[in-house]
């Protein structure tokens, strides 16, 4: 539904010297290309180094493992902060790391789309953990692309004091460029796709920089092969 | 052949500090430039022009425009960094008179500020200059940002025996002159030169250099209010002085 | 809050800001502080010169075609599912809003920092209409406490007090007992408004960049709240200016990458959120309705002016930041919602010169602003040529409009500017009035010479020497 645009348009083409809008638009022409010069030609070891030592100096605590010791990575990790657990229904997540988590600790539930929003809300603010899994990762600044839809709810990496976010190694990709030209080539997209660069923080009290305001206090990134 | 220069003084200096121009004729004069001064030009224009007053400020411009044209000379050279920058704007002011932006582009053309001249033109550095103690180089706005020129004080600087130059916090910052901004606004003006002298004070520094007098005149004001040892000089003047 | 954010003259507001040694300690330090951090992050990246020509084409680009891509962007997020709303001016803004929350029946909005409702004044009209609204942004949060004390910085917006204020403020309204110490501040605020983010039936956010190709809202925030104000609630409002959009993601790249950089000196802030549509059949969380209001608000005018690419501001303050007159007095001097060089370039033709040309003059056209703006708005320029208009206008007060003419007619006549320096030196016996008293309250004027350097010049055929 649109409401209230004739009038407006046409005062925009008037400021812009025309009766209505054009049927293209004129061309953008880049004058550089200087984005798609970073790290162009990076091996994948050299991204993944540059991933985590830009990962590290931002407070992310980063891990690295074989997809099979991914349950063991994560059992280690609730160790320390305390269950529950909360899960995104990925195939990378709900089988061997689900039976592991509830074996060592009572809860670990997986966002189960269908049961409802506050069924599934209710859980994940309950939740000490929550983990999800990238599409990608950028090496630049040291950030995942989560696409939040069905399985991977929004709430999973958001009302848990730790967050979880595994990325598997041959997503690392140079910088933003490479995140958007994906989201450009998405036949749809989903209602919301979240770019992590970091725990959530402030420096909003003498610039001081405190981790941890609306979002995870901490904030672990695990690389699977 | 020896260059001939027309140098335009600035009112500043014409009126106010009349041995910052004297010194820079002197200087111009010692690397063997052949310097003529027309008597009848006055005042660039800038300080109405920056306050919004472009009419006001069209005579003086034309005026300008037509003194410093006339004389057959090489160049234009000014020890202000900020009325040069006003000259080669005059352009602007001509939108519709396609014939005088001509000749205002042509002035603007062979204007040149004083150190941007000595070391861009004349390809020179100014030999047996002597200042003994530390000073503070004040980078004025127009000269640095908008003409670009940042690089030849310095240059001519480090040139000078027994001067040591000595950086300071928020350098960079303007001092809060902005001709009719120091009036209008004086106490907000006041609280950015202050700033400024502080910092030039905290540095140590025994003379405080720059190469455009408005700025001088302003921040000197605060260092004579607060008695500061901190003695102000032109450039010009500290490439003259043995 | 409006536009203006002061009901005192200039002069009195810059008295009282240059009397506060509180914030203008803090001000400098985050000046300081972040333009130290802006620089390296620019200098790691490289080519911060093709950078920000690419950004400011962008932008520029997507003025020149602003018609098409508003149409193209209601379009396309109408197709995700979302209602767009055109809303012309504040009023019809707040009331397209209003008249949402009063069909939903909604009793509890959150917020996550938007300048554009700031602009139109919603805070005040929704709490009038007896909704309770809740300002997310740690910044914003305090200020809204404290008696809704004013923003002093466009993305760092409590940047004029210190921790103490803001332990004061939370122990008064908040019943917090505990120190200054910024973690315990934090804390205590998130446990806070966690309660509020899980209780509000309507979320509300203001959109950085719109993507027209998809009908993409994105928020970027480091905090999360801007993630949680679009997942919690199950109504969305998203108040965006008009001229906040880019064609398509590849353009999202370059000004993301710039705004990051300039606002904090980080890569990228910690959470970016692109949100198209509604949640959709498979989402559990997430807005069951999302609401798009799009406000013209002047902006029109901006971009039928000459000043049309003042349109391209992205909103980092970094030009704020680099400001020398900023430093003295924050935002509060400036007694508008956009302070600082952005203020005095968009806000006379935004809102008006009657109310607003006079902040034109807290400038020293030093051009500090223009070199760091990353989307090259010549704010330099426009700052003069609105002055030129203030004066052509004759919207300057009759005493200065004199003096000026009487100044342009001695420098434009030889003879009359010959007489009047010979006389200049005696200036020194003029009352300390007016124009000189605004100099001499804290600096000693020079003593002007009998000799000027022309007679100087003339002289030294015969002498050679000043006396
Ligand atoms: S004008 Fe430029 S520097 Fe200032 S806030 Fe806007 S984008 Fe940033």
């Amino acid at each position: 539904m649109i409401t209230g645009k004739e009038l407006f348009i046409s005062r925009i083409s008037h400021g812009l010297g025309r009766a209505a809008p054009p049927d293209t638009p004129t061309r953008l022409v880049y004058p550089h290309q200087m984005q798609r010069r970073y790290q162009a030609h990076a091996a994948k070891r050299e991204l993944r180094d540059i991933f985590i030592a830009n990962a590290r100096a931002v407070g992310i605590d980063v891990r690295e493992c074989s997809e099979r010791d991914l349950a063991v990575a994560l059992v280690e990790i609730v160790r320390k902060t305390g269950g529950p657990v909360v899960l995104a229904d990925d195939p990378l997540l709900t089988g061997d790391v689900a039976r592991c988590l509830v074996e060592a600790f009572t809860e670990c539930h997986i966002w189960d789309a269908g049961a409802g929003r506050e069924e599934n809300m209710a859980l994940a603010e309950k939740a000490k953990v929550g983990v999800a899994r990238a599409e990608m990762a950028l090496a630049e600044s040291a950030t995942t692309l989560l696409s939040c839809h069905g399985g991977n709810g929004r709430s999973i990496t958001l009302l848990p004091e730790n967050s979880v976010i595994v990325i598997r190694a041959e997503t690392i990709l140079p910088r933003l460029t490479q995140a958007m030209d994906w989201l450009h080539q998405q036949k749809t997209l989903p209602a919301s796709v979240n770019f992590v660069s970091g725990p959530s923080s402030t420096a909003d009290i003498e610039l001081v920089r405190v981790q941890g305001v609306h979002g995870p206090l901490e904030l672990v990134y695990i690389i699977v092969e | 052949m020896s260059p001939r220069v027309s140098f335009f003084a600035t009112c500043l200096a014409d009126t106010v500090f009349p041995h910052i121009a004297a010194d820079a004729v002197r200087l111009l004069e010692k690397l063997g430039c052949r310097v003529t001064f027309n008597p009848r030009q006055t005042c660039c224009g800038q300080p109405l022009a920056n306050a919004g007053f472009h009419a006001e400020a069209a005579a003086a411009i034309r005026l300008q425009l037509e003194v410093l044209l006339t004389d057959p000379t090489d160049y234009v050279v000014c020890p202000s960094g900020s009325c040069v920058l006003q000259i080669k704007e005059y352009p602007k002011f001509f939108k519709n008179r396609p014939d005088l932006q001509d000749k205002a582009r042509q002035l603007g053309d062979k204007t040149y500020e004083l150190t941007d001249f000595i070391v861009n033109v004349l390809g020179r550095t100014v030999p047996g200059a002597r200042l003994d103690g530390r000073a503070a180089y004040h980078p004025s706005c127009h000269l640095t940002r908008l003409l670009g020129v940042t690089k030849p004080p310095l240059a001519l600087l480090e040139q000078v025996a027994g001067l040591e130059l000595v950086d300071f916090k928020g350098q960079d910052k303007c001092c809060g002159f902005g001709g009719t901004f120091a009036v209008k606004l004086g106490a907000l003006s006041s609280a950015m030169a202050v700033e400024k002298v502080e910092n030039i004070r905290a540095a140590g520094a025994h003379y405080l250099i720059g190469a455009d007098a408005g700025c001088l005149m302003n921040l000197q004001g605060i260092i004579r209010r607060k008695r500061y040892p901190i003695t102000v000089l032109h450039i010009a003047q500290v490439l003259m002085a043995d | 809050m409006s536009i203006k954010t002061s009901p005192l003259p200039l002069k009195e507001r810059l008295r009282k800001e240059l009397a506060n040694p509180v914030m203008r300690t803090a001000i400098a330090n985050a000046q300081d502080l972040l333009n130290a951090k802006r620089d390296a992050a620019f200098a790691e990246l490289g080519d911060f010169a093709k950078w920000r020509e690419t950004a400011g084409a962008i932008r520029s680009h997507v003025l020149e075609n602003l018609d098409f891509y508003l149409s193209r962007f209601a379009e396309r997020a109408a197709a995700a599912g979302a209602h767009v709303y055109f809303a012309g001016d504040a009023a019809a803004a707040t009331a397209y809003g209003l008249q949402i929350l009063r069909d939903k029946k909604a009793a509890k909005a959150v917020k996550s920092k938007s300048m554009v409702t700031e602009e139109i004044g919603l805070n005040r009209l929704l709490e009038e209409a007896g909704l309770e609204v809740v300002e997310t942004d740690l910044g914003e949060y305090l200020l809204q406490i404290d008696d809704l004390d004013k923003p002093s910085h466009i993305v760092v917006p409590a940047l004029h007090k210190d921790r103490e204020r803001f332990r004061e403020v939370l122990a008064a309204k908040k019943g917090y007992t505990g120190d200054s110490v910024p973690e315990n501040l934090t804390r205590f605020v998130r446990q806070l408004i966690r309660k509020d983010f899980l209780e509000a039936d309507v979320g509300i956010t203001g959109c950085n960049f719109a993507v027209a190709e998809t009908g993409t809202v994105t928020l970027v925030t480091n905090e999360g709240n801007g993630r949680f104000v679009t997942t919690a609630p199950k109504i969305q409002l998203v108040f965006m200016g008009m001229e906040r959009l880019v064609p398509t993601f590849a353009e999202l790249d370059i000004i993301f990458s710039v705004l990051a950089r300039s606002a904090v000196g980080a890569k990228l802030t910690s959470y970016m959120s692109l949100i198209t549509g509604p949640r959709g059949p498979q989402d559990a969380d997430g807005p069951e309705e999302l609401h798009i209001i799009i406000v013209d608000n002047g902006r029109s005018r901006v971009l039928a002016s000459e000043f049309r690419e003042v349109l391209r501001c992205i909103r980092c303050g970094t030009c704020m930041l680099e400001c020398p007159a900023y430093r003295h007095i924050s935002g509060h001097g400036y007694g508008t919602l956009y302070p600082g060089p952005l203020g005095l370039a968009l806000v006379p033709v935004l809102a008006g010169y009657e109310d607003y040309g006079e902040i034109t003059k807290i400038c020293s056209l030093c051009g500090a602003c223009s070199q760091v703006c990353p989307v090259e708005v010549p704010l330099y320029e426009f700052i003069f040529e609105h002055r030129r208009i203030i004066a052509e206008e004759q919207r300057l007060g009759a005493g200065e409009n004199f003096l000026m003419g009487l100044y342009g007619a001695v420098i434009g006549n030889s003879k009359l500017y010959g007489m009047a320096t010979r006389l200049a030196r005696f200036s020194a016996l003029a009352p300390r009035a007016g124009p000189l008293a605004q100099w001499t309250a804290a600096r000693e004027l020079p003593a002007i010479p009998k000799t000027r350097f022309r007679d100087w010049f003339a002289a030294r055929g015969k002498k050679g020497n000043l006396p």
